[in-house]
């Protein structure tokens, strides 16, 4: 499951960052891998989630689909 | 010493520099604001600079190329770097790399009266091995406490973060040392860079990705599967954290704010504060506006001076009435300020950008466009500046052409005196914003024909601030520092083109001073292309002179208008007064904006972006006038938008069906 798969209001843990090399190394850089996530809103092109440690952001749909999740039930 | 402020993007370094150096550089709440290096003089030993926001040294954007550039190859004494209280951990991630680049830093903890917790500063600084200074608006100003711990932070060699003494990393630093040694970067930190591909540090040590002299083979810095770097970096950031912060309480107002905000209803809520900004910025401002309009009058018609007859003609018809023309509609300017500084600095702005991204992405833009056009209604010539942060060159090149299509408020001050005067209601003003934007989109959308088919990708994260109640001090500073722009460009550049416009307007080659008339030269030089206007309904030389000045800048069109007669000598009736609005809404931008073109995307953009406006103006003026022929002139207005809206409409339905064919042809071939 990826992030952009989550519904609005449904949140989870983020497993891996797939997509090309600088997406990946930014998301690393923001310290998304391993963190907890909440979807806040979400359109046809991009979710915006708040990741915890007060981080609140706008992913594009292409970045959100290529971050692996395990959803919270 | 040289200070370079630095960190992430939105944590308040602009404010921070504004008030050090006692500069008024334009601040936000978002990111995205600063987009070159300002450097000012804090004291009279020292010097700031303020580099655009950054998340880490190995730039994805260009302002984070300018800011690893001047950090890595400036000549800065130390480091300011900047955190936000409430952000520690991610904020300290770009600063574990200046530790790993040995430079020599101050640690501010900024935003201390919005912190969700205790945060003992003395720990962190002890564990960070640099001092550490919080910082807020509210607090005093800490220019001397800063410079202390610049000062201190000179004379220590910063500690080096654990990690580095991690195998993985020693082995690959051993591997490259002796490119790094020859080239003063240290082996630890671009061992690191490389295992993230960073171009710029593998181009400085002369290592091509394939034959990478810190690969063991196991394809890590290839494409950097694991993440070490980073893993390594936030888990020294926890450590140094441990105990640090008390346990934060969670932004409970900002996502209840936003649940409603970003709801179904976002699109709704956002149509109603605009539309709300505009009714309080016509209703509120218009019956000061309309006190100042007729002092102007009075003071214009003071004749009984003891001076020759072409200097009161100067000073009544040229400065008076023209300077004065403008200044008289400064209340709804005021407020369209306020209330875009209001919006602005409470958060509310990044959350449009997320709103109307959907909305953006059909004309070829992304939700930062937004920005641009909200700074568009202050300056188009800002907006225009404000573009450079949009990573993607098309994207990048298709909003700086659209943005001066929205009415900035130069035009307003011509729109409400236009209104005032022929007695026009407050929606023939709201109708040119309309038309305005309903132009830009519809230009946006031919020029996706003209695109290459592939997406404009370039913003695929974006971090949302949290809601913040508007600093009083701040707004007003915004506010005060805009409207001292606004007023000095009218006693200055309107002042001059209203003096010279005057003078071209009241003095011929061969009689002198001829009180205006027929035989001036602006009216022999003007004449030769009114013709051109007829058809739009003012084709006469002072409607052509006052639109050639706003060439200069837009509130001389009014200024010049009353020098020449007033409004109904030159524009004659209500109907010529819309046309001419639209024509003004839509031509030309000032010579300010178009040398911001020019310098962001060349040459040849901005001279089409001259072509494209003076097109689209006439265009549009000619379907309004000829259709208020057969209408009356309010009835006229609303056909206008629904034909700009029609062909915006169009535009869309062609470039979809020449968008499928092209995808068939692509599937048969």
């Amino acid at each position: 499951m990826t992030l952009f798969d989550c519904n609005k209001r449904g949140g989870g843990k983020i497993t891996d960052i797939g997509g090309n090399i600088n997406v990946r190394r930014r998301l690393y850089d923001l310290g998304l891998v391993d963190s907890d996530f909440t979807v806040k809103a979400k359109n046809r092109r991009s979710v915006l989630a708040d990741f915890g440690h007060g981080f609140c952001a706008v992913l594009a749909k292409d970045a959100a689909e290529n971050i692996k999740v395990i959803e919270r039930i | 010493m040289k200070i370079a402020l630095c960190g992430n993007p939105n944590v308040g370094k602009t404010t921070l520099f504004n008030r050090l150096t006692r500069s008024d550089e334009p601040v936000g709440n978002w990111h995205g604001v600063t987009v070159d290096v300002r450097t000012k003089r804090m004291d009279r030993d020292n010097t700031l600079s303020d580099l655009p926001g950054a998340y880490s040294l190995t730039a994805l954007s260009p302002e984070e190329r300018i800011t690893g550039d001047s950090i890595l190859n400036g000549d800065f004494d130390v480091i300011a770097y900047v955190a936000e209280v409430n952000n520690l951990r991610r904020n300290l991630y770009l600063f574990t790399q200046l530790m790993e680049a040995d430079k020599h830093a101050v640690l501010i903890v900024n935003m201390m009266d919005e912190a969700r917790g205790k945060v003992d500063l003395d720990l962190l600084s002890s564990r960070l091995g640099v001092p550490v200074v919080g910082t807020s608006d509210r607090r005093e100003n800490p220019k001397r406490a800063i410079t202390a711990a610049a000062k201190e932070a000179c004379g220590v060699k910063p500690k080096r973060p654990g990690y580095l003494n991690d195998p993985r990393i020693k082995a690959a630093a051993d591997k490259i040392r002796n490119n790094a040694a020859g080239k003063a970067v240290d082996a630890g930190f671009a061992a690191l860079k490389i295992m993230e591909c960073d171009a710029y540090v593998m181009d400085k040590l002369g290592i091509k990705a394939a034959e990478c002299a810190g690969c063991d083979g196991c394809g890590a810095c290839a494409s950097d599967r694991s993440g070490l770097p980073s893993r390594l970096r936030y888990a020294y950031i926890d450590e140094v954290l441990k105990g640090v912060i008390e346990k934060q309480r969670d932004n409970a107002k900002t996502d209840r704010a936003d649940r409603i905000i970003l709801g179904k209803a976002a699109l709704p809520i956002f149509l109603a504060i605009m539309a709300a900004v505009f009714v309080i910025t016509f209703e509120l401002g218009k019956p000061l506006s309309d006190l100042l309009v007729r002092l102007t009058e009075r003071a214009s018609d003071l004749r009984d001076l003891d001076m020759p007859d072409w200097a009161i003609a100067l000073l009544c018809d040229g400065v008076l009435s023209g300077v004065g023309g403008v200044l008289a509609f400064l209340p709804q300017v005021v407020l369209l300020f306020l209330l875009t500084a209001i919006l602005q600095d409470s958060g509310y702005m990044s959350r449009v950008a997320f709103i109307t991204d959907d909305f953006f992405k059909k004309f070829g833009l992304n939700g930062r466009a937004a920005f641009s056009v909200v700074l568009g209604l202050g300056c188009s010539a800002t907006a225009v500046l404000t573009t450079r942060g949009i990573a993607d060159v098309g994207a990048k090149r298709r909003a700086a052409f659209a943005t001066p299509f929205c009415p900035c408020s130069a035009r307003l001050a011509v729109f409400t005196a236009l209104a005032a005067y022929f007695g026009l209601s407050g929606f023939a003003v709201a109708a040119m914003y309309i038309v305005g934007f309903a132009a830009a989109l519809a230009v946006l959308k031919i020029m996706t024909l003209f695109r290459p088919d592939k997406d404009t990708g370039d913003e695929f994260i974006m971090e949302m601030p949290p809601y913040r109640l508007p600093q009083p001090k701040r707004i007003v500073c915004v506010v005060w520092k805009n409207v001292i722009s606004f007023v000095a460009r009218v006693g200055s550049v309107v002042l001059c083109v209203s003096v010279i416009m005057w003078v071209l307007c009241n003095f011929s080659v061969a009689e002198g001073f001829t009180g205006g008339g027929e035989n001036s030269i602006m009216s022999t030089f003007a004449g030769l292309i009114a013709p051109l206007f007829a058809p739009l309904g003012f084709g006469n030389w002072q409607a052509v002179t006052a639109l050639i000045s706003g060439v200069a800048a837009k509130e001389t069109v009014i200024s010049v208008i009353n020098g020449l007669g007033g409004a109904s000598v030159v524009l004659g009736g209500k109907t010529e007064a819309v046309s001419f609005m639209i024509f003004t809404c839509l031509y030309v931008p000032c010579i300010a904006t178009v040398s911001v073109i020019a310098k962001e995307n060349g040459i040849k953009s901005a001279l089409l972006s001259i072509l494209v406006h003076t097109a689209v103006a006439y265009i549009t003026a000619l379907v309004y006038y000829r259709s208020a022929l057969g209408y009356n002139a309010d009835k006229a207005v609303f056909f206008t938008v629904w034909t700009v809206i029609a062909a915006a409409v169009a535009a869309v339905i062609i470039t979809l069906k020449i968008k499928r064919a092209k995808a068939r042809r692509r599937k048969l071939a």
